[in-house]
């Protein structure tokens, strides 16, 4: 009953919809306001979008003129005064502090120091801008903006190095830095002076700079290096300056004051290029004036410990590993804590590693990350390194996601030819140790990044192996 | 087909073959606007929308032969945007719609060519049901002509079509005993 109902209505439907016309006059209605609205939308004003966009574009013209116009000058030129420079941090990336009035507090990209300032920079450097001059203090120093006046600029730095671009200066102005008993005058040049205990350096890469040092003055030009030790301090470059001809340093022209023999001076010089620099050490206090020694002579002048390093390199370029690795681990026994320790252990982990020498990458490389553990580029090969060796060595697969746990955190700091290798190996050793989700997520990651790389079948195999479990 | 046709004189952009194809298609696609449950003052705009739009996009139309499904298309993509414009404004302003609304078909003038119930009943049906009912039960196009114009698969043809005449049958029979029919 209800479906026979239901197509009676379907009936009246068809009915309906078969009669259904459009009037005459409806239909000449449309056809007319169609003939109409073309005509109009040929003009761009008619379309109420455009014209309001047109009308959004007038407007921020108007904003943006009424904005040049009234736009205050910037702050940093208010600040300055005739005969007052200001400091400003231009550069920063993190962790530098200014310390004023005794009080810390973190310094901010376009902050202004006014007055006596300290500046104290952790893992990053930071840049100020004093005037036309440019101050790059890097990580690990504690700089002082003493002065800024335009007459006399004046800078202390107590540990690190900083890095100073001066323009020139005008007539009777002086800009000095201070670092212990060392009092560096600038003349208009590019220098960097650093302190480290209680020996202060100054390289020169343009131009020349005044160095006062214990009552006596020199100058130090573009491309020479001057390091200038306190008397208290260990005098480790004493038996290769008396050992060595002086060089070229050109002596003062002011009245000049007799060194004292017991001071420690010695200046580093070196070719203008400054990939080729060489620390050469000189004795000031024997002669004032001196040629420069021929190329040949320069081994003769590097310490036992530098020669040591000099030659396990040499091996190395001359892909010799085994004897390299040998010189490396000689030079590590001899000087545990030298100045080369970090690069020595660096190489035997890595010449280890070619070698296949893993218990020896393991023992090493917990050496290194121990002693050098700041983040790096050679922490990062380090610890993808080891964990290769421990997981080649079947060692408890825990060690190896630990040793790359720092560098995987951190994706962005791993070096692109590593890359691949440190996700294959996090995402084996996540397997190894049972982690189901880890694996699977860096094993997905490793094969969207290299669809065909070197590992790809071992990790499809982990994949394949997962997914069964 | 021939250079001549309407199809390829109105891509020229020749006025009197959009005026032809005008008078060809007007009649269908004011019907297809009144089944999708629009009030008649709405199918007059909705046919001159329609038509506007056929115009600016006409490049875009596959062919002549596909010419009716084309605007049948655009026809329900209007009739769709206008009934979820009308149901959000009965969101906000229900008291006010509903007076307007009996306004508008009071004031529209015209005679109404459904009768007040078919009325209701087509526009409490969802648009996907109306459209395989207008063009399978009224147009008479087979089930694959429907899938082929709409782009979806046969069965979902049937289905629909299934759905749309049960829904039909519901929302009709109320309506029957109201009037005591």
């Amino acid at each position: 009953m209800k479906k026979k109902s239901a197509d009676n209505h379907a009936m009246r439907l068809k009915d309906a919809y078969d009669n259904t016309e459009i009037p005459p006059d409806v239909s000449e209605r449309i056809w007319s306001r169609i003939k109409e609205q073309e005509y109009i939308a040929q003009s761009p004003l008619a379309r109420p979008a455009l014209a309001f966009a047109a009308l959004a574009c007038c407007v921020a013209a108007l904003l943006v003129l009424f904005r040049f116009y009234t736009i205050e000058p910037e702050e940093s030129n208010t600040k300055e005064t005739p005969n007052q420079l200001v400091a400003r941090v231009v550069e920063m990336s993190d962790g530098a502090q200014i310390v004023k009035d005794r009080k810390h507090q973190p310094a901010e990209e376009g902050m202004y120091l006014e007055g006596e300032s300290k500046i104290r920079t952790t893992t990053s450097n930071a840049v100020v801008e004093i005037g036309q001059h440019r101050v790059n203090v890097k990580k690990h120093s504690v700089f002082n903006i003493v002065d800024v006046s335009k007459k006399k600029m004046k800078f202390s730095l107590v540990s690190g190095t900083v890095e100073f671009r001066v323009a020139k200066l005008p007539k009777g102005s002086g800009f000095t830095v201070q670092s212990g008993n060392l009092t560096v005058s600038v003349v208009g040049t590019a220098f960097s002076v650093s302190r480290n205990n209680r020996c202060g350096t100054v390289d020169v890469q343009e131009g020349r700079v005044k160095v006062e040092f214990e009552e006596q003055t020199v100058f130090v030009s573009a491309g020479e290096k001057g390091e200038f030790c306190d008397k208290a301090s260990p005098d480790k470059t004493q038996p290769a300056a008396q050992s060595q001809p002086p060089r070229n340093v050109e002596d003062n022209t002011e009245p000049s004051v007799a060194p004292r023999p017991t001071r420690n001076r010695a200046i580093e010089s070196a070719p203008k290029s400054r990939k080729a620099k060489r620390p050469v050490t000189v004795d000031k206090a024997v002669d004032t004036k001196v040629e420069e020694p021929e190329a040949k002579d320069t081994d003769t002048l590097l310490t036992e410990e530098e020669q040591l390093i000099k030659s396990a390199q040499e091996l190395i370029a001359k892909n010799d590993r085994r004897k390299s690795l040998e010189v490396f681990k000689e030079y590590i026994v001899k000087y545990p804590g030298g100045l080369f320790a970090e690069e020595a252990l660096f190489n035997i982990v890595r010449q280890s590693y070619w070698l296949k020498r893993m218990k020896d990458v393991v023992k090493y490389s917990e050496i290194f990350l121990s002693t050098h553990s700041r983040p790096g580029y050679r922490s990062t090969e380090i610890r993808i390194i080891r964990a290769q060796g421990l997981l080649e060595l079947k060692e408890p697969p825990r060690d190896a996601l630990n040793a790359l746990e720092p560098a995987m955190n951190r994706p962005g700091s791993l070096p692109k030819s590593y890359r691949g290798q440190a996700m294959y190996l996090y995402a084996l050793a996540a397997h190894r140790a049972g982690q189901k989700e880890k694996c699977t997520v860096w094993a997905r990651k490793y094969l969207a990044s290299f669809p065909n790389g070197r590992y790809a079948n071992e990790v499809k195999k982990i994949i394949g192996e997962k997914n069964a479990e | 087909m021939s250079k001549n046709s309407m199809f390829e004189r109105c891509l020229d952009g020749d006025p009197v073959a959009w005026e032809e194809l005008f008078r060809k298609y007007s009649r269908a696609v004011f019907r297809w606007s009144l089944f999708f449950g629009l009030l008649e003052s709405g199918a007059e705009e909705a046919t001159q929308e329609v038509f506007m739009i056929a115009f600016k996009k006409i490049s875009k139309c596959p062919g002549e032969e596909k010419l009716s499904g084309w605007l049948f298309q655009i026809t329900r993509r209007h009739a769709a945007n206008t009934r979820r414009k009308k149901w959000f404004k009965e969101m906000l302003w229900p008291a006010r719609l509903d007076t307007g609304s009996d306004n508008l078909r009071k004031e529209s003038g015209a005679h109404p060519q459904l009768s007040l119930e078919l009325e209701q009943v087509l526009r409490k049906l969802p648009i996907k049901m109306t459209e395989v009912l207008i063009l399978h039960d009224l147009d008479g196009l087979t089930r694959r002509e429907i899938a082929a114009q709409l782009g979806i698969p046969n069965g979902t043809v049937a289905s629909r079509l299934n759905k749309a005449r049960s829904m039909f049958r519901d929302k009709w029979n109320p309506v029957d005993r109201g009037d005591g029919r």
